[in-house]
């Protein structure tokens, strides 16, 4: 074996002997066994906190079964850990209040990063399942243990399997393939594809085409990218995606006729959960991912008594949640059944540990060859090479009319105007509340979380298609303005700003936290029949659910112009937002001018988050990255003037695509951002707005 | 002295009970707490320089508590300098930032330096994120622990104490302001900016000054943290949420008051703190209840108490006072 440490799911990887310290027992009479657990429970990393908490409970109750750990029984105590700060302050909590000798968790490197400092300092064990930041165990702390593949052993596996099995299959030889490195910007995607880079480079000297990092959490277009990736032809795809964005590059890809032979990824999340499945249905298929023993594990490769416990675990996950066990599940679970089997042995929960976890390394060995011999055999039988996307007869027309390049700067402006159709959609409610009433509403994001989410639940429970469930979003979501106004806005209309900034701050909290409990933080998805539906002229290709949108955008912005200009009501609003008190003495009810303005914001984000919920992942999150775009667009465009918010949100999205495509999705934002402040600082009016319009109802 | 204490009674409950705590109790959970309302209380402290005594809400300080706290985490890791050193170096680039924020402070008003305060601090973030090379970019920097004073590795007690020594610090620059010909001179910039320029104010200067002075404060305690948390990453430390919650506490315990700040994040901390760890244990999904609570408090609170804390208190002595 080339490298000793690394195994997947069930390799305790590196150890070090602790000092010797006296055993502490507060727990053994009880009878019962308390280990610490600290997950991602809220927030947006929720989605894979509950599937860890999952897989931890379905362990718990199997050990239990089978007579607990050191004779005793098994108990849980959770903790939520959403940032360091909180982790750090619940595995205090933990240790001190709960008195745990073990905490087991994290996910997320950060998270594990700062608890495990905490428990060395308390000379608690650290089990790590999840976390694979290569540095976590190799910091000198002696506490720390991981049972999970670290990063560089993801990214070294995935330039084996490339040059190993692909490689022959393609007919090239491994410095003859180019790869394409594209990565969500966490550190579970830097750690995988840097040690990737580096190995293709070095041991193998694949042709590295190009490095692309883009944060998942703020991407809405990958048009750009893979425009770029179109031109430079690689042979292989190494893409580390979280979820949203792994759809998204899949789906756009092939909108774009991308056309790459082998896609390579690593982990239980993106392409290696069944949420990529789900979206994408049979179109999903030709994805080379490594991760936890997925279904392509032969349980009969174990010996009989792993065969029990995995299929027992298979079956208690399926009963549960009625799927396969995601990677999440078995990273926890076999995680927690590790430590179970080497306290079991050891009878003893201190830094001693240390020792029985090496002692027990050689009998890990086995299982972890029986799992290579099951992703190789998997990979030959799916027939790889034969290639995802080039069978024969399928040639894309969009080639045969010359090189790649002819159609790229048309397209980058199809791109363009498409997603500002749908920044334009987004903001058009906000524009009438801030930009026209001067109301500052932070949790706009999750009134358009709640439409997205109506659109999957009327897709889920009539098959309903978003474009009839708009109809129905509009009147509904007026109402809920109407309620939310009564209830949370009133009160603070006429207070300053920043009783509104965090009036508002806290109902995004509220709201989207009712989203997690209600409906959980797992990724969503709306699949309409005409959501791969593209549309041709030449070269130039169009999403069909994007032009709708565009279009709608534009219909519902000029319905607001005139309803402004000539309406009564219009005109009450603009009165209102240029003089308050004024418009009172006029005889205008201001309250209710408000009221309505507020209604009609809100029914219009409502039914933009209908009318995107196809192109996007629906979670309860999902809001935070249009909160600070539509801002920027509806400050660009001059307040309150809807046609240059129109105009706006196509300058965010043209600096978005333009920088997304010459320096790479992972500045994007920054461009916008530098140009909001300018735009701020040297014409805080907008770019088409009235001079001074900014100083209105400030 | 007596006649300080008895001046600043509430202080000097909040501070005295501080620190007689850990003299006390040795519980290791209930310290942490501690530790995050000073240090909290202090970032809100230095929030209020500006947000409260100056008038300019900023919703991007979180700008200077990630400046702080890189400095203090690349100081040790990459330079191996001192994390005392570490947070020299942050105060100078924190007030490099700070002019930037105090510029825009001058051109914007209301919630348009609000917006621009949090473009500031995303693009720190993006910056913060893509310097790979530099700052290991999004996989963040774990601050290793030695213990000594020197090297900020000291246990819960002795964090107790650096805690309250920030928290003191910035309760004495806020008392200052609120004693002090400038401190008044920033009431008038922030009460009618103009009014205060006719009268001779000069208020630009004034401005950036109380933004830079909040900003350094800002970044002192954010190299405390990186050393007591430990793990330094870019997504919190330049977050929204951070900039929020350093301006809710204010809000909350009372904006322009010297002890609002401090109130507000006991009131905060411990709410937070004792409402997850409440409901940490209740069935996975229903976690998020706890947020739910916590957001309708701040509704709440915002709603019918929007002179904070300090507020009640004072309205409490006046009515005794005419009883």
């Amino acid at each position: 074996m080339p490298r000793l440490v690394f195994t997947l799911a069930v390799a305790v990887l590196a150890v070090v002997l602790g000092g010797e310290l006296a055993p502490v027992g507060g727990q053994a009479t009880s009878g019962e066994y308390k280990i610490g657990v600290l997950e991602p429970i809220t927030g947006p990393l929720a989605f894979e906190g509950k599937r860890h908490v999952q897989g931890l409970e379905i362990v718990r109750d199997l050990i239990n079964q089978r007579g607990g750990v050191m004779g005793k029984k098994l108990v849980l105590s959770m903790a939520d850990a959403t940032d360091p700060t909180a982790a750090a302050t619940e595995a205090n909590r933990l240790i001190t209040r709960e008195g745990v000798k073990i905490i087991t968790g994290t996910f997320s490197s950060r998270l594990c990063g700062a608890a495990s400092e905490v428990a060395a300092r308390h000379d608690v064990i650290y089990w790590e399942s999840s976390c694979v930041d290569p540095r976590f165990n190799k910091r000198g702390l002696k506490n720390v243990y991981r049972t999970e593949i670290d990063a560089t052993g993801f990214g070294w596996y995935n330039i084996e399997f490339i040059a190993k099995h692909l490689a022959p299959r393609l007919n090239l030889k491994p410095n003859q393939i180019k790869v394409a490195f594209l990565s969500e910007d966490s550190s579970y995607g830097q750690g995988v594809t840097e040690s990737a880079r580096q190995r293709a480079k070095s041991e193998f000297g694949m042709q590295e085409v190009m490095l692309e990092y883009y944060n998942w959490q703020t991407l809405n277009d990958m048009t750009p990218t893979i425009l770029k990736m179109k031109q430079l032809n690689p042979d292989v795809v190494h893409h580390i995606g979280f979820g949203n964005d792994a759809v998204l590059f899949w789906r756009q890809s092939k909108e774009q006729s991308f056309l790459f032979k082998a896609l390579v990824h690593a982990g239980a999340t993106g392409y290696g959960g069944t949420d990529f499945g789900k979206a994408l249905g049979n179109d999903a298929n030709g994805v080379f991912a490594l991760l936890e023993p997925g279904p392509g594990f032969r349980l009969e490769a174990l010996r009989p008594e792993g065969r029990e416990i995995e299929k027992a675990f298979r079956d208690a996950v399926q009963k549960e949640t009625g799927t396969y066990p995601f990677g999440a599940h078995q990273l926890a679970g076999s995680g927690l059944w590790l430590l179970k089997l080497v306290l079991d042995r050891a009878r003893l929960d201190d830094q001693r540990l240390g020792r029985e976890v090496l002692r027990d390394r050689s009998e890990r060995q086995r299982p972890r060859a029986a799992l290579h011999a099951a992703v190789a055999e998997r990979a030959a039988g799916d027939g790889v090479a034969g290639g995802v996307h080039d069978a024969p007869g399928e040639v894309d027309p969009a080639r045969r009319l010359g090189p790649a390049q002819i159609g790229v700067l048309t397209q980058l402006v199809v791109a363009t105007v498409l997603l500002g159709g749908i920044y334009a959609l987004i903001s058009v409610g906000l524009t009438l509340i801030f930009g026209i009433m001067r109301v500052v509403n932070f949790a706009h994001g999750e009134f358009l979380m709640l439409g997205m989410y109506l659109a999957f639940w009327a897709f889920v429970a009539f098959t309903a298609d978003p474009y009839f469930v708009v109809v129905v979003a509009i009147p509904l979501f007026f109402v809920v303005g109407l309620v939310v106004y009564g209830l949370v806005m009133r009160g603070v209309i006429h207070a300053s700003h920043n009783v509104q900034i965090f009036t508002t701050v806290g109902l995004s909290t509220v709201l989207q936290n009712v989203a997690l409990v209600a409906w959980s933080g797992d990724f969503r998805y709306v699949r309409p029949w005409h959501l791969s539906t593209v549309l041709r002229a030449g070269s130039t290709i169009f999403n069909l659910t994007q032009v709708v949108a565009s279009l709608i955008a534009v219909a519902l912005t000029l319905t607001l112009v005139a309803f402004m200009k000539w309406t009564h009501a219009g005109r009450v609003m603009r009165a209102t937002a240029q003089d308050r008190d004024a418009a009172t003495l006029m005889g205008i009810d201001t309250d209710r001018v408000y009221r309505l303005t507020f209604a009609i914001g809100i029914a219009a984000v409502g039914a933009a988050g209908v009318l995107v919920a196809p192109l996007y992942s629906v979670y309860p999150t999902a809001g935070l990255q249009f909160v600070l775009l539509s801002y920027v667009v509806v400050v660009l465009g001059g307040l309150g003037d809807m046609l240059g918010a129109m105009i706006g949100s196509l300058i965010v999205a043209a600096v978005e695509v333009a920088g997304s495509y010459l320096f790479g999705a992972a500045w994007k934002e920054i461009f916008y951002f530098i140009l909001f402040i300018l735009v701020l600082v040297f014409r805080p009016a907008g770019l088409f707005g009235q001079r001074g319009a900014e100083t209105l109802g400030v | 002295m007596i006649a300080l204490v008895r001046a600043r009674r509430g202080a000097a409950v909040v501070f005295g009970l501080a620190a007689l705590t850990p003299i006390l109790v040795r519980d290791a959970y209930f310290l942490d707490s501690l530790v995050l309302i000073l240090l909290w209380g202090a970032l809100s402290a230095a929030w209020n320089v500006a947000g409260g005594y100056a008038g300019q809400v900023s919703i991007g300080h979180a700008s200077f508590f990630g400046i702080g706290a890189y400095s203090a985490a690349l100081t040790v890791t990459r330079f191996g300098g001192g994390p005392w050193f570490g947070m020299l170096v942050g105060i100078v680039i924190s007030i490099g930032a700070g002019f930037i924020i105090g510029f825009l402070s001058n051109r914007l008003k209301g919630p348009y330096f609000a917006l621009s305060t949090i473009a500031f601090s995303q693009v720190l973030l993006i910056g913060v994120s893509r310097w790979r090379g530099f700052t290991s970019g999004a996989e963040g920097i774990p601050v290793p622990f030695r213990p000594g004073f020197a090297t900020l590795g000291l246990g819960h007690v002795g964090w107790v104490y650096m805690a309250l020594a920030v928290a003191l610090v910035c309760y004495a620059v806020e008392v200052y302001l609120e004693r002090s010909r400038v401190g008044y001179q920033l009431a008038g910039v922030r009460e009618d900016e103009d009014a205060a320029e006719a009268l001779g104010i000069p208020t630009r200067r004034l401005k950036v000054g109380a933004v830079t002075l909040s900003a350094a404060l800002t970044s002192v305690c954010g190299s405390l943290w990186a050393q007591y948390v430990g793990f330094v990453d870019p997504t919190y430390v330049f977050s929204v949420d951070l900039s929020v919650r350093f301006a809710l506490n204010t809000i909350i315990g009372g904006m322009g008051t010297a002890l609002g700040p401090f109130l507000g994040s006991i009131l905060i901390t411990s709410l937070e703190t004792y409402l997850r760890a409440t409901f940490a244990g209740v069935k996975a999904g229903f976690t998020g209840i706890y947020l739910i609570i916590y957001g309708t408090a701040l509704i709440l609170v915002v709603r019918f108490v929007p002179d904070g804390l300090a507020g009640i208190a004072a309205r409490v002595r006046v009515r005794r006072a005419h009883a």
